[in-house]
């Protein structure tokens, strides 16, 4: 007994100090800006209405909406995963953590840089998860969609972006598939020794959603600074929707009760760095 | 070289001072006490001489003055030579602490600097303080630090510390950022040691001592307080008035003028800060006047009646309006007591209130007078921390050490159990871990608003170029520099140019750079710039200088009560969008801006005669 004395308190010394290094880590308020992930010159972060790239004091931010989304069907119908009364109606309900622990822990995990921002949205049986994974200035974000009611065969899911309607948007080819003045495409060529061309009379179809035919664009705002780059795989699509101001990453479908989609987005300083 | 200048330069801070003290010590054949002492009697020394200087010798202070420094500070070093043999004794009987020390200050520096690259600052305060020390090296001194800059719209102290920040500079001329970097880890290394020492003092445990140090070092208060990672006036007071603690507890007759020097000092250093450390140290030394016998039970009565006032703190609000502070900044620092308390748990969670309470309850009923002194203390300085009125939590500075020393007291009470050196080791391995956590927790918030491209800081490469190029190519005195009050801030400094108020533009130049963005015609810019007057360099510019940032767009963008309000600004630099772009061409367009300075971060206009 008197050999186990010292080890018994030993033993009681750490649970106690552990005891209390727990509920003082768990008393740990996480500074307001705790889900924001810095990405280039754009912060990223979950909302209830998807995710979102933005900068501090500029009203401009870039959503990636479940709202937005969209899935094809086999007659060639594009639908809504989340219909306008449904928005309305707040039908969807919506956490970025799975539960009281995880929003600890993951708090915990992105003080050392393991950040994995997640959403989740539910109605019913029916499910829409979407997952970022960071990698310096590379986003790639998943899209995974569960029992999502159809009544024709499903055959494509789209993720989507939003932008800004008088952005520039083109091509590594240079193909420009925005409306802008000529005064600012001549300024644009001129101070970035640039040569953007027309392309968005070319696309060939008068439809909500052109294709674009390259897998990628670069997005620069007017008012901030920065661009994204838009990616699609090979296997996947890139649409335009120049009424609403969205670009889309359409992949085929697999599973028809579980869909699921990724796109990537890097964020750069400038051209240069763009590798423009 | 630079960098071995710049490490050099920021141990001078500390070390010049305490040469001077040691050698008015030894003049006036008084016994030497302690470190403290020396640094707070050579810093009055040097800040009394300075000023005796400045107004015997006038217009020649500026060329005479530095080559006075040069020629004495060399002589004090050869006159403490003497002296190496004490620091000799005390750094091969501390070694090891010491050691250990130094590695904690790495770790929490490391942290603290963690995606901010070697020399950028993180403090904001530093531009608006090296602004003056620029102002006092350039032969422009004054009791009043709003005489010396308009950049300073309250006198909340002498510019005794600006002081301290100029003798190093005069002596090496150092890159001031790296500088700056390097003299906020030697305070961090200082605030560490002072810590150990104190606790080792009042708990005779080496292994509490550096609990203390541990609890002194991660937990960091991100706002408003900044202890112990920024070195600012208020901090410095907060170090050294915990140095002075055991020698106001230890109060003997020979100390008396020692001691009331170092009270001048605290005051001198900053009114207020200082005034609260000066008056909690006056009423040590008075309770400590009580006889033995009645003392313990004197403490107890106190740490309960303590207890209660500070229960009621949070009901008392003092009426007075004190909103007029840095032109209505004020405002945005008068928080409520929940705030205060969400501050703290973002700042140290859970474990430094748990092991501060089972400090404080150890220490009532179990402890040595002394440290029952240290309790009382730690909690009659959360009195007016918890007081409704503005910047209360500033207050916080003094309390940040002592509760740190009493929460290491509690912690060691479970410490105590585990006889085993290993497990010793694993739980404070684990503390260290947790805090850090907590430090990175902290470090955040303040890091969020200061993120740029690949970097945390206030000021981007583009802008250090730009400052550089600004105090190579344009006169320091007849400069007039306009840009939003950031960039004002930033580039101020670094370029030695003037401008009007840094950060702290007043609301007429405000309210002109309100007119500019909304003006219809490069003319009518140019007017609106010529209308800016500095408030305390009354002769006029002759160069105007207008500088666009990516972060002066930015500030343009925010709602008019927000760019008259001096607690809002864009607090990180950011390249020029396309439309900034633009509007530079616009005024490129037009003869009266030359274009002189062009960065994808920031252009630079001359406004041309």
């Amino acid at each position: 007994m008197k050999l186990l004395l010292p080890i018994i308190k030993n033993l009681i010394g750490l649970i106690l100090v552990i005891a209390l290094l727990v509920v003082g880590l768990y008393g740990l308020k996480p500074s307001n800006y705790n889900d924001s992930v810095q990405v280039g010159l754009f912060k990223f972060s979950p909302f209830q209405a998807g995710f979102s790239l933005y900068q501090d004091d500029s009203p401009y931010s870039y959503r990636f909406s479940p709202y937005n989304d969209f899935v094809i069907d086999s007659q060639g119908n594009y639908s809504a995963l989340v219909s306008k009364e449904e928005i309305i109606k707040d039908k969807y309900q919506y956490a970025i953590y799975n539960n009281f622990f995880d929003q600890k822990i993951s708090y915990l995990l992105s003080l050392i840089n393991f950040n994995h921002p997640r959403l989740f949205y539910h109605f019913g049986s029916t499910q829409f998860k979407y997952s970022a994974n960071i990698n310096q200035n590379k986003i790639t974000l998943n899209q995974e969609i569960i029992n999502l009611p159809h009544t024709h065969p499903l055959t494509a899911t789209a993720q989507t972006l939003s932008y800004y309607c008088n952005d520039f948007i083109f091509d590594q080819k240079h193909n420009l598939y925005t409306d802008q003045a000529a005064s600012d495409i001549d300024f644009f060529n001129n101070h970035y020794n640039f040569s953007l061309n027309w392309f968005n009379h070319n696309l060939g179809t008068n439809a909500d959603w052109e294709p674009i035919p390259t897998n990628s664009v670069y997005l620069v705002n007017h008012y901030s600074p920065g661009i994204i780059k838009f990616e699609t795989s090979k296997n996947q699509q890139l649409l335009i929707n120049r009424s609403f101001c969205l670009l889309a990453a359409t992949s085929p479908t697999v599973n028809q009760n579980n869909l699921s989609n990724s796109l990537t987005v890097s964020l750069f300083k400038n051209l240069r760095e763009a590798g423009l | 070289m630079t960098l071995i200048i710049a490490l050099i330069s920021a141990v001078s801070f500390f070390v010049l001072p305490v040469l001077l003290g040691n050698f008015i010590i030894t003049l006036f054949r008084r016994r030497p006490t302690s470190l403290v002492s020396s640094f707070t009697i050579g810093s009055l020394a040097y800040f009394v001489f300075t000023f005796l200087l400045y107004y015997l010798l006038s217009s020649s202070f500026i060329s005479v003055y530095p080559l006075v420094i040069k020629i004495f500070t060399p002589l004090l070093l050869l006159f403490n030579l003497k002296y190496l043999k004490n620091i000799k004794i005390t750094l091969k009987t501390n070694w090891l602490p010491l050691i250990g020390i130094s590695i904690l200050a790495s770790i929490i520096y490391f942290i603290w600097r963690l995606n901010t690259a070697y020399p950028l600052p993180l403090n904001w305060d530093f531009f608006h303080h090296q602004t003056l020390v620029n102002q006092i090296i350039s032969g422009r001194l004054s009791f009043l630090n709003s005489r010396i800059s308009d950049t300073f719209v309250f006198n909340g102290y002498t510019p005794i510390f600006h002081l301290l920040l100029a003798w190093p500079q005069w002596l090496f001329s150092p890159d001031v950022l790296q500088f700056f970097w390097w003299l906020e880890f030697f305070y961090l290394f200082s605030a560490l040691t002072v810590t150990y020492f104190v606790a080792n003092h009042f708990f005779h445990s080496k292994a509490t001592a550096f609990i203390a140090a541990i609890f002194s070092g991660f937990i960091f208060e991100s706002f408003i307080i900044y202890t112990p990672l920024m070195l600012i006036p208020q901090t410095l007071v907060a170090l050294i008035f915990l140095a002075l603690i055991p020698q106001f507890i230890n109060y003997q007759n020979h100390h008396k003028i020692n001691l009331t020097i170092s009270l001048i000092f605290l005051f001198l250093t900053h009114f207020v800060i200082g005034t609260l450390a000066v008056f909690f140290l006056l009423a040590l030394l008075f309770i400590s006047k009580i006889k033995y016998f009645r003392l313990n039970f004197a403490i107890n009565s106190l740490i309960l009646i303590t207890l209660t006032f500070l229960a009621l703190s949070p009901f008392i609000s003092i009426p007075i309006d004190l909103s007029f502070i840095n032109q209505g900044e004020a405002n945005a620092f008068n928080l409520s007591l929940g705030k205060k308390l969400e501050y703290f748990q973002m700042f140290s969670g859970f474990i430094l209130l748990i092991s501060y309470f089972l400090g404080l309850i150890r220490s009532f009923f179990r402890s040595t007078s002394s440290l029952k002194f240290i309790a009382f203390l730690s909690l009659a300085s959360l009195v007016p921390v918890f007081i409704s009125i503005p910047y209360s939590l500033k207050f916080y500075v003094i309390s940040h050490f002592l509760l740190s020393l009493i929460a290491a007291f509690g912690f060691s009470s479970i410490f105590k159990l585990i006889k085993s050196y290993s497990v010793r080791c694993l739980v404070i391995i684990l503390l260290i871990f947790s805090l850090s956590l907590i430090l990175l927790s902290s470090t955040k918030s303040i890091k969020n608003t200061l993120k740029n491209y690949g970097y945390d800081s206030q000021i981007s490469p583009s802008e250090l170029l730009a400052a550089n190029f600004l105090n190579s190519h344009y006169d320091h005195i007849t400069t007039l520099l306009i840009s939003d009050p950031a960039t004002q801030q930033i580039l101020e400094p670094l370029s030695h140019l003037n401008t009007q108020g840094g950060a702290y533009t007043n609301i007429d130049t405000r309210n002109l750079l309100v007119k500019i963005n909304t003006s219809n015609s490069p003319l009518e810019v140019y007017q609106n710039l010529h209308q800016i007057q500095d408030t305390v360099v009354k002769t006029k510019p002759i160069t105007y200088l207008f500088a666009l940032s990516g972060r002066y767009f930015r500030w343009q963008t925010f709602e008019t009560w927000k760019k008259q309000n001096i607690a809002y600004n864009a607090w990180s630099p950011s390249p020029l969008a396309f439309s900034n772009l633009n509007y530079i061409n616009w005024l490129k367009s037009s003869p009266s801006f030359k274009l002189v300075f062009f960065t994808p971060d920031i252009a630079i206009f001359e406004l041309q005669p």
